[in-house]
């Protein structure tokens, strides 16, 4: 079920009013329903393995708390093997399999290893990393087990987060099933208020971009050098405005009930560098990166020095590359996000020495441009079709000069694009105005009626300039 | 919860009622306005047409017969109530909301061409059909198509006009009366488009090296059938025209044999007159087209004083 579907504008409602009418010991219950329903929306067969996991993880949990050294090792790599099984065979079987066909080739040897003719599980990489984390920490002695199944497989597959985040840890998500969430009405206008900017930046930002970046992306050929630089920056907010829209409408949906999730986004292109973009992009996907694999990794070889800080860096860089789709395409993004990182720990002190000349403004706006400058560069890769189709557009954008002189060029181009240029200045110029706060907070905070205002031109908007095409989110994909 | 609740009401209550009242305005507005597209479907659900002659088929129909050099040459009133961009399933429901409104014609002349037993997958120029979503017909034949209208189209106040701010502006001025008013560009449901050559043709020649073949969609063949038998029916004389094609395509289409042979059948199983005009002298010449399927003033003009011609002994 998509969130911006009318299945959810009747599920939604009905979900929470029978949630807070159930007394507190039936309402994991209920939610738990709601969930599956949820996820069935999509592809039912496919909770199949959404309990599977579950089942595997919840026994997990239980053991490694229960047992003591080797034995306890032992059932945390047993459940890891288990969840990254999963992930391969409905992920990146057919990859593998694929490369392993081409390989063979060049050594002349013909291989006919069948395909898997499946379609991916809609959020598995998200629920499959949301269930490591919980052995994980469980593990290491942050998170008791839970005993009781329904809660835990509620941990998993809560509706709001279940499809595509944010990936919550079990500390800040699995207590919180356990405690009564009294009808607050705080929450409920928070929560609502949140979903309501996370649909307008779905419905009205996104995918109104998203009109225009896929016929750039489709046919490169039919566009101008220009149009192809501009669909790519288009690009860029369609992907934050999608993803950081779902994540708004997660948090308000779990906030109306009473539920407090991590933020994933803050305003990431506001960054000015590129370590600094992923400390505020996809948050709960970079801190579980950080906290399982960098970290332990950094400590491992804590006496490499440098070159066990750039190892561990390409790794999970190459890593998220490999979890947002299984392609080379985004393995060589990951590597490019992995090498500008590694590029600006390495000459930290030597572009600190060069600026210090500059006033801030002046270095604040040229980090500013060469970090969206590069971000878009890398964002070519990830959205064109293949590496071919990146390679081309990236030819027509290096050639830009060849084709500006062309008449009517540039005015062509403004007429396509301008109006949704328009859109990201008005996204960034509510930013500006509610300097650091955060948007729905922002507008909780204002007199009643600019606030009731902004509610009927928020609601207007969706209603009336909206794209409902049945777009799914981008990030489903993954 | 009970107070939330309430002030949720309270807040789009009043809203919802006014969206409501508006659609009635911009449904209604839009049933008088002169906007291309909606001025024919207005005329037909009027009662407008005062049609002896009716003219049917797709934009080569719309475009290519003139009603005004019909009208000089024949002693009858014709109109024409072609569709854009559409094949025979739609004009087929566009005739039967004619005959719900309209007095029975005399005659109807049937554009017939290799594309007749086609069908399209997508809802095209869906806006045209907004206003008369009450309408059983057209429902009915929007369903049938890629795009088609949901559940909060139908019902949700004002929501089928999400994105078309311009025809919730024109629903309102033409409802009131008040502001600019459009136009109607045509006349009878035609109008003669001024353009030149354009490299449609040259895309397709490129797109089909081997040529065209085309297979009929036996829904679409059908309902054809069930057509004929309505105005047989009905006392209704249809006349098939073939209007001109260029010659040069003519000669790609792989399966024009059997198409043309199918509809030479059903004219003369029905006793239809079969005017075809796929290889005159105007096929020959591209001054007259815009692309391979369709002409421009100046030929649909010059074919439109021919086929007037041509049905004066047909009409009397």
């Amino acid at each position: 079920m998509l969130f911006n579907s009318f299945q959810f504008l009747l599920f939604f409602p009905i979900v929470t009013v029978i949630y807070f009418l159930l007394p507190h010991k039936f309402r994991w219950i209920h939610l738990l329903v709601a969930s599956c329903v949820f996820y069935m929306a999509f592809i039912p067969v496919y909770i199949l393995i959404l309990i599977g996991t579950i089942v595997i993880d919840y026994i997990a949990g239980i053991l490694i708390e229960d047992a003591e050294g080797k034995k306890k090792q032992g059932y945390l790599f047993m459940s890891i093997v288990a969840n990254v099984a999963v992930l391969s065979i409905f992920k990146y079987y057919n990859f593998f399999v694929d490369n392993i066909v081409d390989v063979l080739h060049v050594f002349n040897f013909k291989a006919n290893i069948p395909l898997l003719n499946i379609i991916l599980p809609v959020g598995l990489s998200f629920h499959t990393f949301q269930a490591m984390s919980y052995t994980i920490e469980v593990y290491r002695g942050n998170q008791k087990a839970e005993r009781h199944f329904g809660i835990y497989a509620l941990y998993v597959m809560f509706y709001p987060q279940l499809v595509a985040g944010p990936i919550e840890r079990p500390q800040n998500l699995l207590h919180q099933f356990h405690e009564k969430h009294e009808f607050s009405r705080t929450d409920v206008v928070a929560g609502l208020r949140q979903m309501m900017w996370g649909l307008f930046k779905k419905v009205v930002i996104a995918d109104r971009l998203a009109l225009l970046v896929d016929p750039a992306y489709e046919h490169p050929e039919s566009a101008t050098a220009a149009g192809l630089i501009i669909a790519t920056f288009l690009f860029a907010y369609q992907i934050y405005c999608d993803f950081s829209g779902y994540s708004d409408i997660a948090l308000g949906a779990a906030r109306v009930m009473g539920y407090k999730l991590m933020v994933n986004f803050r305003r990431p292109y506001h960054s000015k560098s590129i370590s600094e973009f992923w400390r505020r992009w996809h948050i709960s996907l970079f801190t579980w990166f950080t906290d399982y694999i960098y970290n332990p990794m950094v400590i491992k070889l804590r006496n490499g020095g440098k070159v066990a800080v750039v190892f561990s860096v390409m790794t999970i860089f190459l890593i998220s590359g490999l979890w947002h789709g299984a392609a080379w395409k985004f393995v060589i993004y990951g590597a490019l996000q992995g090498i500008a990182v590694v590029y600006e720990i390495l000459t930290k002190k030597l572009r600190k020495k060069f600026f210090k000349p500059f006033s801030k403004p002046v270095v604040n706006t040229i980090s500013w441009l060469i970090t969206m400058s590069y971000l878009c560069f890398t964002f070519v890769i990830f959205r064109a079709k293949d590496m071919k189709t990146a390679g081309y557009i990236l030819k027509r954008i290096g050639g830009i000069f060849s084709e500006v002189g062309q008449s009517r060029y540039l005015l062509t181009t403004a007429v396509t694009y301008l109006p949704p240029l328009l859109w990201i200045g008005m996204l960034e110029l509510i930013y500006y105005i509610q300097k650091g706060a955060d948007t729905p907070q922002f507008i909780g905070t204002r007199p009643k009626p600019v606030r009731l205002a902004m509610y009927y031109a928020l609601g207007f908007a969706i209603y009336f300039l909206g794209v409902y095409e049945n777009r799914q989110f981008v990030y489903f994909a993954f | 919860m009970k107070r939330i609740l309430y002030k949720i009401l309270l807040l789009t209550l009043p809203v919802i009622a006014l969206f409501y009242a508006l659609q009635y305005i911009v449904n209604n507005g839009l049933r008088r306005s002169k906007m291309q597209y909606y001025a024919v479907w207005n005329d037909i659900y009027n009662g407008a047409t005062h049609a002896d002659i009716l003219i049917t088929g797709p934009s080569r129909t719309w475009m290519q017969i003139s009603p005004r050099i019909l009208d000089s040459v024949l002693p009858l009133n014709s109109y024409n109530i072609g569709i854009d961009g559409w094949y025979f399933p739609m004009q087929y429901a566009r005739f039967r909301v004619f005959m719900q409104h309209n007095p029975k014609p005399k005659y109807v002349i049937q554009n017939v061409d290799l594309l007749l037993f086609l069908d399209r997958k997508d809802l095209f120029l869906s806006e045209q059909f907004l206003p008369y979503l009450g309408d059983t017909i057209i429902r009915n034949i929007t369903n049938d198509y890629k795009g088609k209208y949901s559940f909060a189209e139908y019902w949700f106040p004002l929501f089928r006009y999400n994105n078309h701010i311009n025809l919730i502006k024109e629903g309102v001025r033409s409802y009131f009366q008040v502001g600019r008013q459009s136009t109607n560009k045509l006349y009878k449901g035609y109008a003669g488009i001024d353009q030149p050559w354009n490299n449609v043709y040259e895309e397709v020649i490129k797109h089909n090296p081997n040529g065209i073949t085309r297979e009929n969609d036996p829904k679409v063949v059908k309902l054809f059938e069930e057509y004929l038998e309505y105005c047989k029916q009905n006392g209704i004389q249809l006349i098939f025209v073939f209007q001109p094609i260029l010659n040069e395509e003519l000669a790609l289409e792989k399966s024009a044999g059997a198409i043309t042979g199918l509809i030479k059948k059903y004219a003369a199983e029905y006793n239809i007159p079969y005017l075809d005009y796929s290889n005159d002298a105007i096929c020959y010449d591209r001054r007259y087209f815009i692309d391979h399927q369709h002409l421009n003033r100046e030929g649909a003009e010059l074919f439109s004083r021919k086929l007037a011609a041509d049905l004066k002994p047909v009409i009397r």
